[in-house]
C-alpha cells in the first residue's frame, strides 16, 4: 500500500457505517476523545452529533413498575431505579433483551430526588414526575434527563395540586381540573432547549387550562385556552412531527360526535393547526409518527359493535390533508383474540419510526409484541412479569446540553 | 397461523424432521444448517422465499466467520419460547448470555470480520453484540490508542490538533 487508506485502514478495517453502529454505542464523554483520531473519525461524529444522516433509531423501551419485582434475586443490574424507592425501572432493547446500556439509575443516587415516576419520552429526554413520597401527584415537579450523557435537570412544579380549585373559587371560573397531562417537546434539529406542555383537564377529558414551560426561560406560563368543548384522547399518545405535538381529538356538536380530528400543538402550548382525522367518525388507538409522517390507528369492528382489528393510515401530505390506508390487520392476527379493546385488552406503546413495525403490550399476559406490516408477523418479544405503568419507547441522544444543567 | 410464532426462532416442524438449507462461503465451504436458524439472517431469509437450488451463496463472507455465525445462529434459534414463570425460562437466558459472552473472547480483527457479515447478512442481534463488544473496548481509550488498535494514521496538522484540544478542553478528566 502506498499511502495509508481514509478512515480505518490496516488490519482491523471497518465500513463507516459500521462504525457508526458502534459509535452509537459510545458515551458522549468518549465520542469528544474520538475527535482527535483522525479527520475521518472527526468528520464521522461530528455528522452524528448534528443528529443527521446517522441512524440514531429506536433502541428500546424504558419501563416503570411498583413494588416488589421480576429483579429480585435476578438481574438487578438492568437500568433500575435503586431498591429502596417505590418505584422500578428497567430497559428493554428492540430485540426483547433487558439492557443496561441506557439506564436512569444514577437519577435513584441524586440527594434531594425523592419518588419519582416515568411519564414521557421525546428524542432522547425522559420526562419524570416529582413527587414527596405518599403524595398522590407530582408535587416536588419534574426531572428531564438523558440517559445517554446522565445529564439532568430539575422542573419547578407548575402549581396544580388537588387543591388547587378550592384555592382558587373566587376566580370566575366554574370549572374544576381534576387532573393534568403533561408532555415533553424536544427537537435538537431545532434549539437544545426543551419545554414541557401542560394540560389542565376536567374529568371528562376536557382542556381547561394549558400552561407551558421553557428551559429557556426556567419559568411556567399559562397560556389562552382555545380548546372549546373537544375531548381530546390523551390515551392514544401524541406524535411529534415538525416540531409540534399532535393529538386525536373528537369534536362535539351539541351532544352528538361531529368528527374525528387531530390537533397540533407547539411547545408555546398553542393550536398551530386542526387536521381532519382519516374517517369522519371512528374509534382511535394510536397516533405516532414514522418515517417523518404522522401515523394513525383505529380499531374497526363487525356489525355487532365488537372491535375486530386496527387499520394503520398514514398522512401522505401534510399539508392537503391527504390520508392513505397503509396497513390492515386483524385482531385474531395480533392477539389470537376474535374482539380486543385498546386500553382494556392491549395498548399500542409505540410505531418504529424507521420501520414499518408496531410495538404493542397485550394486557391479560404481560406481553411486549412487535409486528411487522412488510412480512405480517408478530412476534413475542419479552414478558414483562409484571404490570407496567407506562411503557416508553426510547431513541438515543448522545450529544451534551446546555439545557440540563446538572450532571451526575 | 405458523407465521405468527416463527420469529421467536422455534423449529415449527413438529414430527422431528427438519429442513435444512445449505450455505456457500466465498471460499466455497459449504455449511448445512436448519432453516429455523439460517433464517436469523434476513439476507438467507429472503434467498430461502426466492428459491433455488444448489445452495446459497454468500460471496462477502469466508468460511471461517461463516462458521462462527451460525454457531450463533444455531444456538440462538433452539431458544424456546418464553415461558415467563417458569425457571427454565431463566435458566436458558443465563446460558444464552454466557454463551454470547464466550462467543465474543475474540480479537479486534475477528470481531471486525463478524460485524461486517452480521450487516451483510443481516443479523440483528449478533450485530448488536458484536458491535456492544467493540464500543466496550474502546470507550476508555485515549485516541492515540484508538489509531494503534485499528491501524489509523494521524491526518491532523499540529495546529488542527491544537485546536482540537482546546476545544475539547474540559471534556477530559
Amino acid at each position: 500500500m502506498d499511502h495509508p487508506k481514509r478512515s480505518a485502514a490496516a488490519a482491523p478495517s471497518l465500513p463507516d457505517d459500521a462504525l457508526v453502529e458502534i459509535l452509537s454505542r459510545v458515551p458522549a464523554k468518549s465520542l469528544c476523545r474520538f475527535k482527535c483520531v483522525s479527520r475521518a473519525w472527526r468528520d464521522l461524529i461530528a455528522d452524528r452529533l448534528r443528529c443527521n444522516r446517522l441512524p440514531q433509531t429506536l433502541e428500546g423501551f424504558f419501563y416503570v413498575f411498583d413494588g416488589d419485582d421480576e429483579t429480585q434475586g435476578g438481574s438487578s443490574d438492568a437500568g433500575g431505579v435503586s431498591p429502596d424507592r417505590a418505584v422500578h425501572g428497567r430497559f428493554i432493547n428492540t430485540l426483547g433483551k433487558p439492557s443496561p446500556l441506557a439506564s436512569f439509575s444514577f437519577l435513584g443516587k441524586v440527594p434531594g430526588i425523592e419518588e419519582f415516576g416515568l411519564l414521557r419520552s421525546c428524542n432522547g429526554l425522559l420526562l419524570f414526575g416529582h413527587r414527596r413520597a405518599g403524595d398522590s401527584y407530582d408535587s416536588l415537579g419534574y426531572i428531564v434527563c438523558n440517559p445517554a450523557t446522565e445529564q439532568w435537570v430539575a422542573v419547578p412544579s407548575s402549581g396544580w395540586g388537588p387543591d388547587y380549585n378550592d384555592e382558587s373559587e373566587d376566580s370566575d371560573s366554574d370549572t374544576e381540573t381534576s387532573c393534568t397531562f403533561t408532555y415533553l417537546v424536544f427537537d435538537p434539529a431545532a434549539s437544545s432547549h426543551f419545554q414541557l406542555v401542560q394540560f389542565w383537564v376536567d374529568d371528562t377529558s376536557r382542556v381547561e387550562a394549558v400552561h407551558t414551560y421553557s428551559s429557556e426561560t426556567g419559568v411556567w406560563c399559562e397560556r389562552l385556552s382555545t380548546w372549546g368543548d373537544d375531548f381530546v384522547a390523551f390515551f392514544a399518545g401524541s406524535a411529534f412531527v415538525g416540531g409540534m405535538l399532535h393529538f386525536s381529538n373528537t369534536s362535539y356538536f351539541g351532544w352528538e360526535i361531529d368528527q374525528e380530528l387531530i390537533v397540533a400543538v407547539d411547545g408555546e402550548g398553542g393550536i398551530c393547526r386542526v387536521i381532519s382525522g382519516p374517517q369522519k367518525l371512528c374509534d382511535v388507538a394510536f397516533v405516532g409518527q414514522s418515517q417523518g409522517r404522522l401515523h394513525y390507528m383505529n380499531q374497526h369492528g363487525d356489525s355487532t359493535g365488537d372491535m375486530t382489528g386496527l387499520s394503520i393510515w398514514v398522512l401522505q401530505d401534510y399539508d392537503t390533508e391527504e390520508w392513505v390506508l397503509k396497513h390492515s390487520v386483524t385482531f385474531m392476527q395480533l392477539f389470537r383474540r376474535m374482539s380486543c379493546r385498546v386500553q382494556y385488552d392491549y395498548s399500542v406503546i409505540a410505531i418504529h419510526p424507521d420501520r414499518n413495525l408496531i410495538f404493542f403490550f397485550q394486557h391479560w399476559n404481560l406481553e411486549l409484541k412487535s409486528y411487522d406490516m412488510d412480512s405480517e408477523e408478530v412476534c413475542t418479544l419479552h414478558t414483562l412479569g409484571v404490570c407496567p405503568h407506562n411503557i416508553l419507547p426510547y431513541v438515543p441522544y448522545f450529544a451534551e446540553s446546555s439545557a440540563l444543567a446538572g450532571k451526575h | 397461523m405458523a407465521a405468527a410464532d416463527s420469529c421467536d426462532g422455534i423449529s415449527t416442524s413438529g414430527g422431528g424432521w427438519e429442513k435444512t438449507v445449505t450455505l456457500v462461503s466465498s471460499d466455497d465451504a459449504r455449511f448445512e444448517v436448519r432453516e429455523a436458524a439460517a433464517s436469523l439472517s434476513q439476507t438467507v431469509r429472503r434467498m430461502i422465499r426466492a428459491g433455488g437450488d444448489g445452495g446459497i451463496p454468500l460471496p462477502k463472507v469466508d468460511a471461517r466467520t461463516l462458521s462462527t455465525v451460525l454457531e450463533y445462529c444455531n444456538k440462538h434459534a433452539a431458544v424456546p419460547a418464553p415461558a415467563p414463570e417458569s425457571s427454565s425460562a431463566e435458566a436458558a437466558a443465563v446460558d444464552l448470555e454466557w454463551f454470547d459472552k464466550e462467543l465474543m473472547h475474540v480479537d479486534l480483527a475477528t470481531l471486525c470480520s463478524l460485524i461486517r457479515a452480521a450487516d451483510y447478512l443481516e443479523v440483528a442481534g449478533l450485530l448488536d453484540l458484536t458491535c456492544k463488544t467493540v464500543a466496550d473496548m474502546i470507550k476508555s481509550k485515549t485516541a492515540e490508542e484508538i489509531r494503534q488498535m485499528f491501524g489509523i494514521q494521524n491526518d491532523f496538522t499540529p495546529e488542527e490538533e491544537e485546536q482540537l484540544s482546546r476545544e475539547n478542553a474540559g471534556v477530559f478528566e
